[in-house]
């Protein structure tokens, strides 16, 4: 994969200290090497988040230790303070920002294209073309950085990151590392003060000339079939997509192809080159016209008349594909090109969208289940719910429609707070636990302060479990999975001045009681939190299977069952499915895993438990540790 | 080196789409084949619609083309329609028999579905109920990924002759361990049995199921 690729890079380019908080596409870096962090002697945390994430690596670098931090792209966003700073003060051991692009937004709330940020912060940017190259271009990069004393930012996107290809190693990793630096007590150039910051401004503005008039050859800048009349520019993964374009048009040979790895700054001598000799470019590049706007600026401060064309041929929003990229490289080319009309049938229109759903026996659904219900017995109407970055993003959708608002991590309570302002409703903010250590500390600590009326819900479930399943600082475990201290989200919010209701949603029943008296005291005037703990259900499997207790299964009885629907339409759960021609719904049992929610819900009592969970079951949703697993 | 080859793999999240696409690249890595797999994460639990492509002998542009899959695995059969525009005509698809609806949604049925697939691409579909053969022969519905390799391989000459039997077997032994390897390895046995016969069936002009 090529994350743990880049992982693999870094080690063996001797990178000593990693740091990152988990986001996709970019997860898989520091858990491949926390994988083996204690066995080769290196530092590997997840960090709160990814400001501090970028602080504590940067950290080293300056102190000497080589060192690598990674984070989706909107991770970038919560570190962008620091980062520029960085690229001011620059470095002393080389240090890479992982920047793990999500264009289309599979999994992101937007789809920016960070290569800007090179621009805004003098950090070069480096973006590899597939999996065996970023391994390669890792090692590069951090040579690139060494020798410029300047962080450089190593831009991946999803289709680099959680592409796999084989990979030929080069070098073995060392091990029993030594992570020991000397912090230089150079003032100007750490103590960012406007006069110092002045200073280092120059001093990052004579790097960026260095680099952008640099001779840079393969693997940073490669040029393909020089001395053509037309030619490409590709920048990174665009690249493998131009490739196999030309190839498909018989075209390789008609073109001069300048394969871009070194993006930002533009390298000035290679475009130069190119455009002396070719009358018409055009620039292919994933999502903004980066390359596209420095090319036609270089072009034009040297008097270059090359016709540059970009964004008119290929597409600016959306990733790219062969099929994305092919009509405008042959039009550009002056080729035919006709694709062949895909296959298609009338019954595609029927079949029905596919978004993700909260799994079988997960803990949101029950809190979701449970705050409604606290709230319909207070006749509580209009309950403006805000949202946040996690699995429980998913409660937007019927029936809970829990999730109002989703922007950033640890929105929800900043949010929630400005609307309680505004608006005369009920105001709750809905976080999760890992997201609520990230970015919503800062946010309760305001509602407290500035006299808010929202009250605060953190889903523990134990885990950081969208990005698929890291620890955080209220786990007790570190990133290696040694034991780490906990830190209690209740405690927190109550030192800031919350009272705190602590909830279990697997019983109902009386999670219900409890939130409608954590409803009754907010109505009141109190500043209430509520933080509602059950483990994510895939974990509480995984510890089924591990410890040998077995999770309850449940079935519905034809006879008592009368086809109301309460259980499909209310719970929502992907196990509970009525069958095609079927009137009744049935339960799959390979799927259940033994929640009882929607048992709970049945006015008939048809739901029952068809295979008891083993002795103690229950702990594998409630306890924090479970003993016996491993 | 034979030519390329482009395999999709459809499912829902949660299904072992994701698995699948890493045996099937391992087993091609051990035959010496170069292969490209682009995976999609995040939600890939969370019950949402999933496709791997997989691209053999194709230097490194991890996405396939619409209308150029060679081979399409549908681990669930509205997710094989879903993503029928990415086959190319004449391709090879092997679909589960398992319909598993959106919750609160009313799609159609499986001979819908089976219809659709036949009409597009006539001979070459293969339908088989996975989930019941895993279940029977491996224990669990989990196992109907490897199973429904063993029948794509078996099925599909031109795959067989990038990600041989053999190889398969050693991709499942290097990525599982103990029990999940067993029953992985019985899963993707009887899939090749089934997946003989089917086409073999085939080939004396009868309509398969």
């Amino acid at each position: 994969m090529g994350n743990e690729a880049i992982a693999r890079g870094a080690l063996e380019a001797g990178v000593c200290y990693f740091a990152a908080y988990p986001g996709t596409p970019s997860t898989e870096i520091l858990e491949s090497v926390a994988e083996v962090a204690e066995d080769v002697g290196v530092i590997a945390e997840w960090s709160v988040n990814e400001k501090v994430a970028y602080e504590s690596a940067y950290a080293a670098a300056i102190a000497g230790v080589s060192s690598l931090t990674a984070m989706k792209h909107v991770g970038v966003n919560v570190a962008a303070d620091i980062l520029v700073s960085s690229g001011y003060s620059g470095t002393k051991a080389g240090f890479l920002v992982v920047s793990a692009d999500d264009p289309s937004a599979h999994s992101s709330q937007n789809e920016q294209d960070n290569r800007w940020y090179g621009y805004l912060a003098h950090i070069p940017v480096v973006e590899p073309s597939s999996v065996r190259e970023a391994y390669k271009l890792v090692k590069v990069a951090l040579g690139l950085s060494e020798k410029y004393q300047q962080p450089v930012m190593f831009r991946t996107t999803t289709r680099v990151s959680h592409s796999r290809q084989y990979v030929e190693l080069e070098d073995n990793v060392t091990i029993t590392r030594v992570c020991r630096g000397v912090f230089d007590k150079d003032l100007t150039r750490w103590v960012l003060i406007p006069a110092h910051a002045r200073l280092m401004k120059e001093r990052a503005l004579k790097v960026w000339r260095s680099i952008e008039g640099a001779d840079l050859g393969p693997p940073l800048v490669e040029v393909l079939n020089p001395g053509k009349r037309k030619a490409i520019i590709a920048s990174g993964l665009a690249f493998a997509y131009v490739s196999e374009s030309l190839e498909r048009l018989g075209a390789w040979s008609e073109v001069t192809v300048l394969k871009l790895n070194l993006t930002v700054p533009l390298p000035v001598k290679p475009v130069l080159n190119i455009a002396g000799e070719a009358d018409e470019i055009l620039v292919v590049e994933e999502l903004d016209p980066v390359v596209e706007t420095n090319v036609r600026s270089v072009l034009g401060k040297h008097g270059v008349r090359a016709r540059v064309l970009g964004k008119e041929l290929i597409p600016e929003s959306g990733e790219l594909s062969t099929d994305r990229v092919l009509p405008g490289v042959a039009k550009f080319l002056g080729v035919e090109y006709t694709p062949p009309p895909p296959l298609k049938v009338e019954e595609q229109a029927m079949v029905p969208p596919r978004p993700p759903v909260m799994c079988p026996g997960c803990p949101h659904r029950m809190t979701f289940y449970v705050l409604k219900i606290a709230a319909n017995k207070l006749k509580l109407r209009n309950v403006v719910y805000t949202g946040d970055i996690g699995c429980y993003t998913l409660g937007y959708q019927k029936p809970f429609e829990t999730q109002m608002t989703c922007f950033e991590m640890g929105g929800s309570i900043g949010i929630a707070h400005g609307i309680s302002k505004v608006v005369e409703d009920p105001v709750v903010a809905v976080i999760g636990d890992s997201t609520f250590f990230h970015a919503g500390i800062p946010g309760s600590v305001n509602i407290v302060y500035n006299s808010g009326r929202a009250m605060i819900v953190v889903l523990d479930n134990y885990t950081t479990a969208m990005t698929g399943h890291q620890p955080h600082p209220g786990t007790g475990l570190s990133a290696t999975g040694s034991r780490a201290p906990v830190v209690e989200i209740a405690d927190v919010l109550r030192s800031v001045g919350f009272r705190v209701y602590v909830i279990n949603p697997l019983r109902v029943r009386e999670s219900v009681e409890t939130v409608v008296r954590a409803f009754q005291d907010y109505l009141n005037g109190e500043k209430v939190a509520v933080v509602s703990r059950m483990r994510c259900s895939l974990e509480a499997y995984r510890l089924s299977r591990e410890t040998g207790i077995r999770l309850p299964v449940y079935a519905i009885d034809e006879s008592k069952c009368t086809a109301c629907m309460a259980c499909v339409n209310l719970v929502a759960c992907p196990a509970i499915v009525v069958p095609e021609g079927a009137k009744k719904p049935v339960i799959l049992e390979d799927m259940c895993l033994g929640c009882g929610l929607c048992a709970h819900v049945c006015p008939f009592k048809a739901i029952y438990v068809k295979r008891p969970g083993g002795e103690g079951w229950e702990r594998l949703y409630s306890e924090r540790f479970v003993e016996g697993a491993g | 080196m034979s030519g390329r080859l482009n395999v999709l793999i459809v499912g829902v999240g949660g299904q072992g789409v994701l698995t699948l696409g890493s045996l099937i690249a391992w087993a091609s890595t051990l035959s010496g084949i170069d292969v490209t797999v682009a995976e999609t994460h995040g939600l890939s639990q969370r019950g949402g619609s999933l496709a791997v492509h997989v691209r053999l002998n194709n230097k490194d542009a991890p996405l396939i083309p619409v209308g150029e899959a060679d081979h399409v695995i549908a681990l669930e059969a509205l997710e094989a329609l879903r993503y029928l525009s990415y086959a190319r005509r004449g391709a090879v698809l092997v679909v589960n028999r398992l319909r598993l609806p959106p919750p609160l949604t009313n799609p159609p049925g499986l001979d819908v579905i089976e219809g659709a697939l036949r009409k597009a691409f006539d001979g070459s579909v293969y339908v088989y109920d996975a989930d019941s053969e895993a279940k029977q022969v491996a224990g669990s519905t989990l196992y109907s990924n490897t199973l429904l390799l063993g029948v794509s391989v078996a099925v599909d000459e031109r795959l067989r002759r990038v990600v041989g039997p053999a190889m398969v077997e050693e991709a499942i032994n290097t990525l599982f361990s103990g029990r999940a390897a067993e029953a992985n390895l019985r899963a993707f046995n009887q899939g090749l049995k089934i997946g003989f016969s089917l086409a073999g069936s085939r080939g004396a002009g009868q309509a398969a199921r």
